[in-house]
């Protein structure tokens, strides 16, 4: 009897921790199915599925805009931010040199830094920014400029993250591999090329993954650097939904929304799960 | 002929090249531009020129009144709110990260399900889970009233995101739903390296569940634990979005990040808030290096 | 044909001293083994000749040409680490290949070179899998033919059967003999184990935190030991030391006492040495004659008896001083016999009191 008891317990405090972290989510896909009536009605399960609050967000909406907008940041940010960090990843994983202790407690003092305390510097830099990038380029391309300077800033602020992680996950590399290579008479950046690339994808895919999930939901810079709706990325967007009528929250959209930009990271989440967590590990942890 | 090492070396800087130019670009510079403007009459109209005031933005004593952010009582407010904010969600996340940590360790057909889940609330945008906890917790329409209601705990719905007695309390828990899978997966990491013999030791010392998990698997996690604390406390501290987003315009639980905010980008004062800024930083580089240096994180290279 | 000369090399890491003004040479097509406990310094000794570690004074050359600024590659060495060190995400042909094909070689001729050294070491049948799919020996295998197929002056193996389970370690050690024999090429070994060195060296380096201890053919180092240490790393059990003084002193012999029982006149002289120094006498267990007349003598109690068949070790201890014997399989002694154990002269080696050997 007692090992049944034991059983059931078990599988209560699983589904306690499963249901504590799926239903908001659940709910939200849940509301975002169900027409204008429906949505103010509380209940567990839908009472219909209308598509309607997603036609009204992908067709009536910028809200596709704000979609592509982030995804070109996230892009841009982590295509480069990766690649400078591999190779610096190299050098404080592999390379003995005085300062090099001080160099990663630099940066990961820099990733634990309120973003807050650069804003009004950054905001300065910014409007420079502005004017030089509208002496250079004619007015057609004025609309993405808050887009390159959110890439430039994101680009700064994941290289802590990504160097600190992909620094770990090299580390995690054997020295003789490299070694024997070198023997064979490859270059450091041969080695790089050709023996380290093919064994760091993965965690170079997990790491990038990380960084992209990061630039997809950061809300301070883009909300400060971000001023019209064509320049807008997916967190500001939803935070700017509002209703037609005033003092009406239009749950169904916002809902819809939230469930458009979550649904690929849980499932790029879902899909990844072991990577993931040893990322966020090698993130922290091992250092 | 350069020897190996020396030629190493010198790739290795050429490729620390880039990172340096970024970090003094993207933490250095600003720092410094922030600083100095603290020490301006920053405005809008004057923002790429400001005139040098000195601490007036700190602390002024003008015809017997003191002004500047340090005689600002909204300020210690939000400083106020900032720690109690990070002491309670780091606690309640800490408590809740070991918990699910515990319960992932469960071997059985949910286990797929129960480590996929924690990660769930992990990926989802800050913004998305704020929005998603209003509408559950909405007076109106939102279930968790509905709930309430229905086991005939409340009689009408409460508006618990814009009460400001309750406000707090809502925010503190989102946090904890959407970060303590982090603290989850630190530990569980932790638990997983722990080697089996020590738990077998311990059920062969007759111990049972809770000795057990006190006695012996508690200290040899308290590292993880101590790490997933410093993380979490310092993301705590520069909290934004989630204030922001569930009651911006109260002052009552405004944030240091908020209250720095605010007074750039609403009311323009740009030195003012580059003050306040500045006085964060400060609060948390303190907090930081007690922190660090309790928890010997900065030792961390030479643990490996 | 590549002589090798290392002439007063030192190396440091940060403060520590690690090689102090080490000189060796190292014939061509011989197969020299750097033995010594772990920390003596071997390893940074190899990896100096390969150019993984820089040196901080002193040369290396390698067939009269100095290399210590030479990049690995220019070094004309190949080397096989403990750990084999395969390209995961290479097959056993690519991982052997790699080097030729930096070196731009013709595809033709890699591919030649590679199947002959995979015939040589019998992989042939794995060339198209991936290191994860085979077994330690078989890796270690593959290590050896990335070595083989760049056809170097030099191999340099670190430890390279450390990994190994006991049974395949010996089956490894005798195909690396021959290897050696086939190649005809200048071998250097590194490793702790001291059977390995006997076993496969023409020339033992024995290493003591940075410096050579001796330099000599297995059976010298066995024989005639020049130190303390020598003596008692090569030899397996290890050589006992007893101590005791000189009581008298010959043109040709130094007399000594056995613990106060008994005296012995041994072959061996100091000029430094004089009467009632203190010194040490060491005497290997296979050499010590259990309850049979020799030379000098010793009576103890038996504490332990180890049986491995074709011999049995007997550990004595007498006032602290412990004594291992070796006698024939089938022995009867039990442990708490007493036992006589006699010392032939001829095979007492004696060092002074800060470990060197007389001669």
């Amino acid at each position: 009897m007692n090992k049944v008891y034991d059983k059931i317990f078990k599988y209560s405090l699983q589904m306690i921790v499963i249901i504590f972290c799926v239903f908001p989510f659940y709910y939200s896909v849940m509301t975002s199915l169900e027409g204008s009536s429906a949505v103010f009605e509380p209940n567990f399960f839908p009472t219909e599925i209308n598509p309607k609050n997603y036609n009204y967000l992908l067709f009536e909406h910028n809200f596709p805009q704000t979609i592509l907008n982030s995804l070109f940041v996230a892009t841009v940010t982590v295509s480069i931010s990766i690649t400078i960090s591999y190779f610096a990843a190299w050098s404080l994983s592999r390379v003995n040199f005085k300062g090099r202790s001080m160099f990663l407690f630099v940066i990961l003092a820099i990733s634990m830094f309120p973003q807050i305390a650069v804003l009004t510097g950054m905001y300065q830099l910014f409007l420079n920014f502005k004017d030089f990038y509208f002496n250079i380029f004619d007015l057609r391309v004025k609309g993405v400029t808050s887009l390159l300077w959110l890439c430039f800033t994101y680009t700064m602020f994941n290289i802590p993250f990504t160097v600190w992680v992909l620094t770990t996950f090299m580390k995690g590399v054997p020295k003789e591999i490299e070694e024997a290579a070198i023997v064979d008479g490859a270059s450091s950046f041969l080695i790089l090329r050709k023996i380290f690339l093919p064994i760091m994808t993965p965690a170079i895919f997990t790491t990038a993954i990380m960084a992209m999930i990061a630039v997809w939901n950061e809300f301070l810079f883009a909300l400060t650097f971000t001023a019209t709706n064509s320049d807008r990325t997916i967190t500001v967007g939803i935070a700017l939904i509002n209703g037609t009528i005033e003092y009406e929250v239009p749950w169904g959209s916002i809902m819809a929304a939230s469930v458009i930009v979550t649904v690929p990271l849980v499932i790029i989440t879902l899909l990844l799960q072991g990577r993931i967590m040893s990322g966020l590990t090698a993130g922290s942890i091992k250092g | 002929m350069k020897s190996v090492s020396e030629l190493r070396k010198r790739t290795a800087f050429i490729f620390l090249i880039p990172v340096t130019i970024v970090l003094l670009s993207s933490a250095l510079y600003p720092l410094i531009s922030t600083l100095y403007l603290s020490l301006t009459d920053a405005e809008l109209e004057n923002f790429l020129d400001p005139n040098y005031v000195g601490f007036i933005n700190y602390l002024e004593n003008y015809e017997g009144m003191w002004y500047g952010v340090l005689a600002d009582s909204l300020f210690w407010n939000s400083v106020r709110n900032t720690i109690v904010f990070s002491v309670f969600s780091v606690s309640l996340e800490v408590i809740l990260g070991i918990s699910f940590a515990l319960i992932m360790l469960i071997e059985n057909k949910l286990k797929w399900f129960v480590r996929a889940a924690v990660l769930i609330p992990w990926a989802i945008p800050t913004i998305v889970s704020a929005r998603m906890f209003e509408w559950m917790l909405q007076d109106q329409f939102g279930i968790f009233n509905y709930i309430l209601i229905g086991m005939g705990i409340i009689e009408q719905g409460k508006a618990w995101t814009t009460d400001p007695q309750t406000s707090m309390i809502v925010i503190i828990i989102i946090d904890a739903w959407k970060t303590s899978p982090f603290v989850a997966i630190l530990v569980y990491a932790g638990l997983k390296a722990l080697p089996n013999e020590v738990l077998e030791a311990g059920k062969v010392d007759g111990t049972n569940g809770i000795t057990q998990f006190y006695y012996i698997i508690l200290p040899l996690i308290l590292p993880a634990i101590a790490v997933a604390i410093v993380f979490r406390g310092l993301d705590a501290l520069r909290v934004f979005d989630l204030i922001y987003l569930i009651n911006a315009g109260s002052k009552d639980i405004m944030s240091m990040t908020v209250y720095a905010r605010r007074e750039m980008f609403e009311y323009s004062h740009f030195g003012f808030g580059a003050a306040a800024s500045t006085m964060l930083t400060l609060i948390i580089g303190v907090i930081a290096v007690i922190f660090i240096q309790r928890t010997r994180l900065h030792k961390l290279d030479e643990m490996e | 044909m590549a002589d090798i000369n290392i002439n007063t090399v030192n190396k440091y890491f940060g403060d520590v001293h690690v090689i102090k003004d080490v000189s060796l040479d190292i014939k061509s097509q011989s197969f020299t083994v750097l033995v010594g406990p772990s920390g003596c310094g071997k390893s940074t000794m190899l990896r100096m000749i390969a150019g993984l570690e820089d040196i901080n004074s002193g040369t290396i050359s390698i067939d009269g040409q100095v290399v210590n600024d030479l990049p690995p590659k220019q070094r004309n060495i190949a080397m096989v680490f403990q750990s084999y060190a395969l390209y995961p995400h290479m097959t056993v042909f690519d991982n052997m290949a790699f080097g030729l094909k930096l070196e731009k070689r013709s595809k033709d001729e890699i591919n030649e070179r590679v199947n002959e050294a995979a015939r040589i070491l019998q992989i042939e049948d794995y060339l198209q899998r991936k290191p994860k799919q085979l077994s330690g020996g078989q890796r270690q295998r593959v290590a050896i033919g990335r070595a083989i197929t760049r056809k170097p002056k030099v191999f340099l193996f670190d430890e390279p059967l450390s990994n190994l389970d006991a049974a395949l370690r010996v089956q490894m050690r005798v195909e690396l003999a021959k290897l050696h024999n086939e190649l005809e090429a200048t071998m250097i070994y590194v490793t702790h184990d001291q059977t390995e060195a006997m076993t496969l060296a023409d020339d033992i380096v024995v290493l003591d935190t940075g410096i050579v201890s001796q330099k000599g053919s297995p059976l010298e180092l066995y024989d005639k030991p020049n130190n303390m240490f020598v003596g008692g790393f090569i030899g397996s059990p290890k050589m006992n030391f007893i101590s005791s003084k000189i009581l008298s002193k010959s043109s040709d012999a130094t007399e000594v006492d056995i613990m106060g029982m008994s005296k012995i006149s041994i072959p061996k002289m100091s000029a430094s040495s004089s009467e009632g120094d203190s010194v040490s006498l060491g005497i290997r267990p296979e050499h010590l004659v259990v309850n049979g007349d020799s030379d000098g003598s010793w009576e103890s109690k038996v504490f332990v008896v180890e049986k491995l068949g074709d011999v049995t070790y007997l550990y004595l201890e007498k006032d602290g001083e412990p004594l291992v014997a070796e006698t024939e399989g089938h022995s009867e002694i039990k442990v708490g016999d007493t036992v006589k154990v006699g010392f032939p002269a001829g095979r007492c080696q004696l060092f002074d009191s800060s470990g060197q050997a007389f001669k």
